[in-house]
């Protein structure tokens, strides 16, 4: 079988990205002129993905796209601000998505398309150096996660990091860990069933598995991972936890809300320097916070949202 | 600039500064277990009250929440808050009524030595060293190891936004 190609069509900051990627080779990927003529090559071609510029789309566009061909689209934009409400009101016809203030760099690109071509998305140790140590944790009820940020904690001060690097990674493993215990299970309607139960209370981790948490820290990025065995994360309730991260600059607590605070996931996107989800729709996601920590503090402080959304496993 | 793990909400009384002021110094993590400590907290507190957060190590979106409806129950007292550590001012920064009706009177500010590399978190006097109003100006420091001139370590705008609302 021959390797799939991936069409990319683009505009703005991407075309230079996209050069790139062509003259990598691995995966090879083809030019074309338009988001429409994309869209017909994936049409024509099971094996192909397509690159799509979200300056390029309208949500209407995206809302015509069947969900069959919507899984083999990546979309993409480095004005993630401006863009969001097309990706929101688009129906989520996407395999991936890639949204940075910023042009997106031709590694980033090469290594999320990777991902999916593989059908390999799960794994922090994909954003770290090769060979880099990483250390896992399985937690199977909701107060070891104390025991495991004690733990992260400890290791993180050993290497000798910036404090300030340490609660930022400590704050993103904590919220992901009671995002998995408390959000992530869901009944047989498919609505999340402790959503609303106080997080002081102890909460054992479904019978599909235990929530797992991994870090590792290559001198440039610390990665920290944190994994549930549901994988509930679909793509509109996806969208919707992190539009409050992304198109706004400030959050607002309902101090009446029972259960989480609802700002999880904007304080984890203000802590990291960038953000993927890998979500396998019933089986398994996957929460990742990056935090660059090569250089001084105040050149590598994230100052926007970077997020990367992965999907794999569906019919 | 240390890090310590996981631990629970504490506070304790200080020696008062000035005669009808209460002081209490918070120290450890906010987060869900901080109800009932910051409930109590309130108890304790007078007309004038004065909280000392610079050992506030971490602080969560429950203890976002928590700390938020503290301030409410606090609202009718003259509360000001030194010492403002980091943690606390990335949530005033993007938290809204995250300061309630509290004065911030210090934050404590990181600087890099640029001679020695060495990291120090200075203390910071709204008014006196910061402009409200004016979160570009940040004032000189000199390292207390070696002299050496001091960097601010963070984006000045970035870190002294709640400025533009104090």
């Amino acid at each position: 079988m021959s390797e799939p190609t991936v069409v990319a069509p683009g505009q703005r900051q991407h075309i230079v990205s996209m050069s790139q990627l062509v003259r990598a080779g691995d995966p090879a990927v083809q030019l074309v002129a338009s988001t429409k003529e994309a869209l017909a090559v994936l049409q024509e071609s099971r094996s192909t993905f397509a690159l799509l510029d979200l300056g390029d789309c309208s949500a209407s566009m995206l809302q015509t796209i069947p969900p069959e061909l919507g899984a083999r689209i990546v979309l993409m934009t480095d004005l993630v601000r401006r863009d969001w409400w097309t990706v929101v009101s688009g129906g989520c016809a996407f395999g991936a998505l890639i949204a940075g203030p910023e042009a997106i760099h031709a590694p980033s690109l090469l290594l999320a398309l990777r991902k999916l071509l593989r059908g390999d998305i799960f794994g922090i140790e994909k954003y770290l150096a090769e060979a880099t140590p990483i250390i896992d944790r399985e937690l199977h009820i909701s107060t070891e996660r104390t025991d495991g940020l004690d733990d992260l904690t400890h290791a993180l001060g050993e290497r000798g990091l910036d404090p300030r690097f340490i609660a930022r990674a400590v704050t993103i493993a904590d919220e992901f860990i009671t995002n998995a215990f408390y959000d992530a299970p869901t009944d047989e309607s498919g609505e999340a069933c402790y959503k609303y139960l106080p997080r002081e209370e102890p909460l054992r981790a479904p019978a599909s598995g235990p929530v797992r948490m991994s870090w590792g820290c290559d001198g440039r990025r610390l990665a920290i991972g944190v994994q549930d065995r549901v994988g509930s994360f679909g793509r509109s309730s996806l969208l919707r936890a992190l539009t409050k991260a992304i198109a706004y600059d400030s959050a607002e607590i309902d101090l009446e809300r029972e259960g989480g605070a609802g700002i999880g996931l904007f304080t984890v996107a203000r802590a990291a320097n960038e953000v993927i989800f890998n979500i396998k729709p019933g089986h398994r996601t996957e929460c990742i916070g990056l935090i660059n920590v090569h250089g001084p503090y105040r050149e590598v402080v994230p100052t926007q949202r970077n997020i990367q959304a992965f999907y794999t496993g569906e019919p | 600039m240390t890090v310590t793990a996981k631990s629970a909400l504490l506070w304790k009384r200080e020696p008062a500064g000035a005669l009808e002021t209460a002081s209490f110094r918070l120290s450890g993590d906010i987060d869900e277990r901080s109800q009932r400590p910051l409930e109590n907290l309130a108890t304790e507190m007078t007309s004038a009250s004065v909280l000392d957060l610079s050992a506030i190590q971490r602080i969560n979106s429950i203890g976002v929440r928590n700390w938020v409806r503290f301030l409410r129950t606090v609202a009718g007292l003259n509360v000001s808050l030194r010492r403002c550590p980091p943690v606390m001012i990335e949530q005033l920064n993007v938290v809204s009524g995250f300061k309630g009706n509290a004065r911030i009177e210090t934050i404590l500010a990181p600087y890099e030595c640029a001679s020695c590399r060495a990291v120090r978190l200075e203390e910071l006097s709204i008014g006196r060293d910061l402009r409200p109003g004016d979160p570009s100006f940040v004032p000189e420091r000199h390292c207390p190891s070696c002299h050496g001139p001091m960097v601010f370590d963070d984006i000045p705008d970035r870190y002294l936004q709640f400025l533009r609302i104090v």
